[in-house]
């Protein structure tokens, strides 16, 4: 039985907070969303693509989560969640687009995220039908490895250690923690706006002090300076579609990473609001991958990069208890309309390292804190312990030593995908394996 | 992560100094550099610099401190006069007082003469990048080290070089857009076979890092090809990296159209690794009436998160 969550919230799913506050959770989503758009401009540079197109793609990346986030919050009949699960450009995308943009262009890039787009759609249709197959033990599975695949890039940017055998940077460090306590003590003390505003509190803080120590500093504000205040995509530049048949296997195994992180992000925004939660609505889940799918092909289709759900907005709307399906649209048309606004929308994705690091251990914190949650809140018998701790063993061993598993045969290598995928895919298959009803051994 | 562009510094700049010394040009503004260890070798030897220039060699009992900025891990100070003598050098300090100006490396490289190098120069703040092989604590094999340096007069008119060196650190592309666009010019002026001599000699500089200088034909036969010198005139035309991108194509594809370029790639060593990012840089050069292009490749870091 999973129980309540620490704090009621403040705006439910079908309040409508006052504009004002409304706007301004809006824009405390935005600020969140916007820090992985600087993928889709290195995806760009990396192969040789001008700056204008990097900033179309970034646009339309930017347009089609928007549109994604509010096609999520919505109930169409077969598709949207309901919730408050915003689209975003999706990192664990990014080595997919890279290999795809570097073999084909763009062109290609944008046909494989259509393929993977709808290979998720035909997949997710399926979900409803292998609901025994997801017990809460392995759902709180899937939540957990969510927020442990969050562990590299939040350590990573926390410390402000980029690659192996960088020097120490002891005070963006300090500040990345000191912005972490702040957001910790703002979300646990707080009451009324400073739990709503914890985390924008949080990075604002962070803002200013990277800027006193120079960690955000006259490069960044020449980059922003140089950009035009408002300016429409140009699609026609991005060329039409390209396909190739073997990229599907690469294309398939992120879009089963990106559906079991979607699902993880769907059941926790599901739990967080509703304090009675005992087992996830696969109906609702369903139609939730279903949007997803949809978006994520929608992104192909406008010439954004690959989205994916994010786990940080989904733990924020939690923590500041406003999961308001009405701040989902207001977030969705905010970051549709700053897809037009360079200006504001680069200053945003630039945020400095130790800001974005801060965020993201509080996000993998409060996911895996959830998923655990989530398991326990199950009787851990034989069966579960083994199915659930090995798929655990899996997924942590796929980050920690993933030497191991280098020469794996090929077949098994979807499975292998991320520690997600191998965790939960161990878990499923041990818990049916050891709830099969054998004969019983009779006694010689 | 890296992008490759060679605009920020370097080619005209290049083409200015230091035309045999074998010294890597270096930027003494540790903000021109892609990595943070990077910037704080800079950082902590143009500071070292300073300090030896107002507190003369007073400075060394601070360079010498154990656990200090100056010295901890494999990290320290070293000093050399204009002759190549050691006046300090807290890693190794049973070097100080000799001359070591016809030091060598493993791999035959004149280390200490490239620092004199840095010593003769007109320009009293010149600095510069030193790779050699280097035998590191109790590892056998000798690695990679790389070293910035910087020229500084002592308050009695002595002039020195100071420097301090990782083998940690990574490759700058500054560092192989400086060692291609030397080899190009050294092909422009002084005729195809003396280049390729000295850029296949094992103990030049064009061999640094665990990279090769190239050369090729502009149809992408091999000219120079130090990996596989038994494979002369060999077509690189055709490679296609990990993920099929003809690279080399690319390239020369590029070459067409400018006097340098640079494209990434995958690579594995073997065929069930995770492909790594690696980078080719090349320029092209005229010699004798003839086209050529020189170039290298070198690995990329991949971020932590990227794993």
């Amino acid at each position: 039985m999973a129980s309540t969550p620490a704090q009621p919230l403040l705006y439910g799913l079908l309040d409508r907070p006052p504009t004002a506050s409304l706007l301004l959770l809006g824009f405390q989503h935005v600020c969140l969303m916007a820090s992985p758009l600087v993928l889709p401009a290195v995806l760009v540079a990396e192969i040789g693509g001008s700056r204008s197109e990097a900033q179309t793609v970034v646009a339309l990346s930017m347009i089609a989560c928007g549109l994604g986030t509010i096609l999520q919050a919505m109930r169409l009949p077969g598709i949207g969640s309901g919730y408050f699960v915003p689209n975003v450009v999706g990192p664990n995308f990014f080595a997919a687009s890279m290999s795809a943009a570097w073999i084909g262009g763009l062109p290609l890039m944008r046909g494989m995220t259509i393929f993977a787009g709808l290979f998720q759609v035909l997949f997710s249709s399926f979900i409803h039908r292998v609901k025994f197959l997801f017990p809460n033990e392995v759902l709180g599975l899937v939540v957990m490895m969510v927020g442990v695949g969050l562990v590299p890039v939040s350590s990573s940017k926390l410390m402000s250690i980029e690659f192996a055998s960088d020097a120490a940077n002891h005070p963006a460090a300090g500040i990345a923690i000191a912005v972490l306590l702040l957001m910790m003590v703002l979300t646990v003390r707080g009451t009324g706006f400073f739990r709503l505003f914890a985390v924008l509190i949080g990075m604002i803080t962070g803002y200013v002090l990277c800027l006193a120590i120079g960690m955000f500093g006259a490069g960044d504000l020449d980059l922003v300076a140089s950009l035009p205040w408002i300016r429409m995509p140009d699609v026609a530049s991005l060329g039409s579609f390209d396909f190739r048949a073997d990229l599907i296997p690469t294309f398939i195994i992120v879009s089963i990473c990106g559906t079991l992180k979607s699902f993880g992000n769907l059941v926790l925004a599901e739990k967080v609001n509703n304090p009675e939660w005992t087992e996830p609505n696969m109906s609702d889940m369903q139609r939730g991958l279903i949007a997803d799918g949809v978006a994520l092909a929608g992104s192909g289709l406008l010439g954004g990069m690959a989205s994916d759900t994010s786990s940080s907005n989904v733990v924020l709307s939690g923590t500041s208890g406003a999961t308001s399906r009405v701040i989902a649209y207001a977030t969705g048309a905010i970051f549709i309309l700053l897809g037009f606004f360079p200006k504001v929308s680069t200053l945003l994705a630039v945020m400095p390292a130790p800001v974005a690091g801060a965020v993201l251990v509080f996000s993998a914190c409060y996911m895996i804190m959830s998923g655990l949650q989530i398991i326990t809140s199950e009787k851990l018998d034989y069966r579960r312990t083994f199915a659930i701790g090995i798929g655990l063993f899996a997924g942590l061993s796929h980050d920690i030593v993933p030497q191991v598993y280098a020469n794996v045969p090929s077949v098994l290598q979807p499975i292998m995908g991320s520690s997600l995928s191998f965790a939960v895919i161990v878990a499923v298959g041990l818990n049916q394996l050891l709830g099969l009803r054998l004969p019983a051994v009779k006694p010689q | 992560m890296s992008k490759i562009s060679i605009s920020r510094r370097a080619i005209t700049g290049s083409l200015l100094l230091m035309p045999f010394t074998g010294l890597a040009q270096a930027s003494g503004d540790p903000s021109s550099y892609d990595y943070s260890d990077t910037r704080e070798v800079v950082g902590l030897v143009q500071d070292a610099a300073h300090m030896l220039a107002t507190q003369g060699t007073a400075a060394f009992d601070e360079f010498a401190q154990p656990g200090s900025r100056w010295r901890h891990g494999t990290s320290y100070i070293y000093v050399f006069t204009a002759n190549g003598d050691c006046l300090f050098n807290s890693g190794q300090p049973g070097l100080v007082g000799k001359n070591l100006a016809d030091y060598r490396d493993v791999g035959g490289r004149a280390v200490v003469r490239e620092l004199m190098g840095i010593a003769a120069s007109p320009d009293p703040n010149a600095d510069g990048w030193v790779f050699f092989l280097f035998q590191e604590g109790n590892v056998l094999t000798p690695v990679w080290k790389i070293a910035y340096n910087a020229k500084t007069t002592l308050p009695d008119g002595t002039v020195v070089v100071v420097g301090s060196g990782r083998s940690s650190l990574k490759t700058e592309r500054s560092f192989v857009i400086d060692r291609v666009d030397e080899a190009a010019r050294l092909l422009e002026r002084a005729g195809r076979n003396e280049a390729f001599k000295a850029i296949t000699d094992p103990a030049s500089h064009f061999n640094f890092l665990g990279s090769y200088i190239f050369v090729l034909d502009t149809q992408g036969h091999a000219l120079v090809d130090p990996s596989f010198p038994n494979m002369p005139g060999r077509d690189l035309s055709s490679m296609t990296d990990a993920i099929g991108r003809p690279y080399v194509r690319e390239l020369l594809s590029k070459l067409e159209k400018g006097d340098t370029a640079s494209s990434l790639f995958f690579w594995r060593a073997n065929p069930n690794d995770v492909p790594q990012r690696k980078a080719i840089y090349a320029r092209k050069v005229n010699s004798d009436g003839t086209d050529y292009v020189v170039g290298t490749e070198y690995m990329l870091p991949t971020p932590l998160w990227m794993k």
